[in-house]
């Protein structure tokens, strides 16, 4: 279990890390802003967080799969937060902004879900055919 | 696949004879079937010992430090370790399907997901097993054709 939790924090960690280090270059060359290197790091460990306890909840067998679904989507949400309190005004200048990041988190987290459910249905399907 | 039956009443043991043109999947599941009938495996219940035959189980499951079979009406705690289940038995028969699981694919009712990308086998008396997704293609391999 501790062994998975790594694994997926490792592969989170390195994904948030790229995505927002693309952000701060994009940041650097339009705005001619610096994001202090603190507060990224920080924050990318945080962001990782929150993405490998959503897997991680989104995978729990107990108590069913809807719960799972929903409780997955809930450290989700604090991504928004975070990425606020790290780039502040640089990207949140405007409240909405952080609003959109919000629906962003659940688009993606809904797609994923989509992603899954449909793979495996089709996984279920195929082994049925095979007990036909 | 044509069954013949031939009763003769001076043969001294039940005899079985396959004619076939290739060994593939379905000849291997049959004699595995075939291997498996003849098979026993003791099960105990409190101070109880029992003689189960692998058609009447539906599955082990390893529980803390001990194994258990679950027939239909009982369970029964076994001695061996899940690992010495799994080639004790005929492979396409018994199959390891989670880390702490060993199904009888003839148990196998049908499979469902869910919404959380799991997969569960319902087996005949109603249970309800969920599938590791590293263990689905030998699952696959396993129910290839597989006997009624």
């Amino acid at each position: 279990m501790i062994k998975k939790f790594l694994g997926r924090y490792a592969a989170s960690f390195t994904l948030t890390t790229l995505v927002l280090l693309l952000v701060n270059i994009v940041i650097r060359v339009r705005l001619g802003d610096m994001i202090p290197f603190i507060a990224m790091v920080i924050g990318i460990a945080l962001v990782a967080l929150a993405i490998t306890l959503s897997i991680t909840l989104f995978k729990l067998d107990k108590p069913n799969a809807l719960i799972t679904t929903i409780l997955g989507l809930v450290p989700l949400m604090a991504i928004p937060l975070i990425l606020r309190i790290i780039y502040g005004v640089v990207i949140f200048r405007f409240t909405f902004v952080l609003f959109i990041a919000f629906a962003l988190c659940a688009l993606a987290y809904a797609v994923a879900v989509l992603v899954v459910a449909s793979r495996y249905k089709k996984e279920a399907k195929d082994l049925n055919d095979l007990l036909k | 696949m044509k069954v013949e039956l031939d009763q003769q009443q001076d043969i001294k043991e039940l005899e079985i004879r396959i004619r076939y043109k290739e060994r593939d999947q379905q000849f291997e599941r049959l004699l595995a079937f075939i291997q498996a009938a003849d098979q026993t495996i003791i099960g105990h219940q409190e101070d109880k010992t029992f003689v189960l035959r692998p058609g009447d189980i539906l599955y082990f499951e390893s529980v803390d430090d001990r194994v258990v079979a679950y027939t239909d009406k009982d369970t029964y705690t076994i001695k061996q370790r899940l690992y010495e289940i799994e080639t004790m038995f005929p492979k396409p028969l018994f199959i390891r399907v989670s880390i702490s699981f060993v199904l009888n694919v003839t148990k196998i009712a049908h499979f469902s997901s869910s919404i959380n990308g799991r997969i569960e086998a319902e087996l005949t008396n109603g249970d309800k097993i969920l599938i590791s997704r590293a263990y689905v293609p030998q699952l696959k391999e396993a129910l290839g054709g597989r006997l009624k």
